[in-house]
């Protein structure tokens, strides 16, 4: 399996990061907004955790993809600009982190329809990408997003290259993501919510993650990462990512992409 | 981000202790006062695993502070004796450690009074530090905190350094935390009340809460460690806070001390 990539690149890698803030917990329960501990926690993302996640991006100087719930951008209407300054891309992730699978078509696209309305005015531009909050789309999510004019969707797991889905006609990319690449099956714990992690150790999850690298760099792969800021943006954490680019960069030929730019490379190579 | 400390202080960490003993179980469910497994798991905590606790506070002489919610308190009066005999603080945490997100007004303020006044009377003095039990505090608890005259609460989640909450009865100061940096997560094990931790060993603790520990003293924060002497008491698993403490003991300028301690602190540079 040779040459999915150009000028010499043998493995492309993706940083991504749900901005969920709050309304991944509003979004189960619009009874969290009275758990002031479960709250804080969330906003622990956009308050400490994402300043101090951008702090390392500039210093390795990569440039990621941050999935923004319009609820998030709106409780920070700063984050966007400042995330467009660094040249991070900007990509849709629902309103309240609805679970597309749990709407019927009308909720499905009021959320779209609202979190596309807040980040295309506090960015001033299209969005691409889309990332389905809880990686848990519905049956006409695909057909939807074609309509709504996006480019990628970033929630399904069959691939660990981008492939693209033919929706009645028209090509949408698909940039597949993985559990054991998401921060929070390790490390996320809200006891209200029933979520009770395993609290892995940081060099448990940079051993993960470094595995998964070796493999698909060897074989010329797609390495998505999907992190959250309320989990990876606490020191422990973020160590595990620091280590874990430290390992990928000491590789020659590696490019690290936006998911747009990703999505855009392979469509434009015709790739099926 | 420097200079939330005064002096050469780099960074502040505080050894807290919530001695929830048997009150955690049977604010879950009273039946749990039936089943003796569970009961003596819990009394583990005052009976072993505070007096060792205290024996590493005195090895490191370091001074912590002891969370405890009223019930505890009456049954161990004694022991909250001792924990101030020996130099450490004795703070608030509810009386049957009931959460009070899951309360009405009337019965916050009933189980955060009982507490209060059940704590000041083994201890003969006032209390003026406060955790709320389970994490999970309702929004009316630091404004109820506030009108009772505490003057920090360590419960809430938002950041790693303290901060200043206003409430309609006062200002009061927060004391986050996170649960990474709390021992239950990793190490409780109560098949009773269906809880089944991962069962961590002492090592990966000890090196989730050194990274921790690195990040936050670099930025200059505040490190708040929550444990439970019915969990970090025994003798396996308070090797994850030694090693955390000799670890911390390597770096200059480190103040391991108490919550209170910590609060007056902040205050003094910021309030």
């Amino acid at each position: 399996m040779a040459g999915l990539w150009k000028d010499g690149v043998q493995c492309v890698v993706n940083i991504g990061f749900d901005v969920d803030g709050v309304s991944s917990w509003l979004g189960r329960d619009g009874d969290f907004a009275n758990r002031p501990v479960a709250t804080t926690m969330a906003e622990y993302g956009p308050k400490v955790g994402l300043p101090r996640i951008l702090a390392l991006l500039d210093e390795y100087n990569i440039k990621g993809s941050f999935f923004v719930p319009g609820h998030t951008a709106e409780n920070h209407p700063d984050i966007i600009p400042d995330l467009l300054d660094r040249g991070h891309e900007i990509a849709h992730h629902g309103y309240v982190h609805e679970r597309p699978a749990a709407l019927d078509e009308g909720e499905e696209r009021r959320a779209l329809e609202t979190g596309l309305e807040i980040l295309e005015r506090q960015s001033g531009a299209r969005v691409p990408g889309y990332r389905s909050p809880s990686w848990d789309i519905s049956p006409r999510t695909l057909d939807l997003l074609v309509e709504y004019g996006f480019t990628y969707d970033s929630s399904l797991m069959d691939d660990d290259a981008p492939y693209v889905h033919d929706v009645n006609g028209s090509r949408l990319a698909e940039l597949p993501v993985q559990w054991h690449l998401d921060d929070f099956p390790f490390w996320g714990y809200a006891p209200v919510a029933g979520v009770r992690g395993p609290l892995s150790s940081p060099e448990a999850v940079t051993h993960t993650w470094i595995s998964e690298f070796d493999t698909l760099y060897r074989e010329g792969r797609c390495y998505i990462l999907t992190l959250h800021p309320q989990v990876s943006g606490h020191p422990s954490r973020l160590s595990s990512l620091e280590h874990t680019i430290q390992h990928i960069i000491s590789y020659p030929n590696v490019a690290f992409m936006r998911c747009d730019e990703i999505a855009q490379y392979w469509l434009e190579q015709g790739y099926s | 981000m420097t200079g939330i400390w005064p002096g050469l202080t780099q960074c502040t960490v505080n050894l807290g202790f919530d001695i929830d003993a048997q009150s955690n179980w049977i604010g879950r469910n009273p039946a749990f006062r039936d089943r003796p497994v569970v009961m003596t798991a819990a009394d583990y905590g005052p009976k072993v695993g505070v007096p060792r606790i205290l024996n590493l506070m005195d090895e490191y002489r370091l001074k912590a502070s002891f969370f405890i919610p009223g019930f505890t308190a009456e049954q161990y009066p004694d022991l909250v004796r001792e924990i101030i005999a020996r130099g450490h603080e004795v703070a608030g945490h509810g009386y049957m450690h009931l959460r009070p997100a899951e309360l009405t007004l009337e019965e916050e303020i009933e189980d955060l009074d009982r507490g209060l006044e059940a704590l000041e009377k083994a201890a003969g003095q006032k209390i003026t530090g406060y955790r709320v039990p389970g994490g999970d505090a309702s929004n009316r608890t630091m404004s109820l905190l506030a009108e009772r005259g505490i003057v920090y609460d360590s419960s809430l989640m938002d950041d790693d350094a303290p901060y200043m909450i206003e409430t309609d009865n006062g200002n009061i100061v927060q004391l986050p935390f996170h649960w990474l940096l709390d021992d239950f997560p990793y190490f409780a094990y109560v098949p009773a009340a269906d809880m089944r931790g991962p069962g961590c060993s002492p090592a990966s603790v000890a090196r989730t809460w050194i990274a921790e520990f690195d990040g936050l003293y670099t930025e200059g924060r505040c490190m708040i460690l929550v444990m439970h002497p019915q969990v970090t008491g025994h003798s396996g698993h308070i090797a994850a806070l030694e090693t955390t403490i000799k670890h911390m003991l390597t770096k200059p300028n480190v103040a391991i001390t108490t919550a209170a301690d910590i609060a007056e602190q902040w205050l003094g540079k910021n309030g």
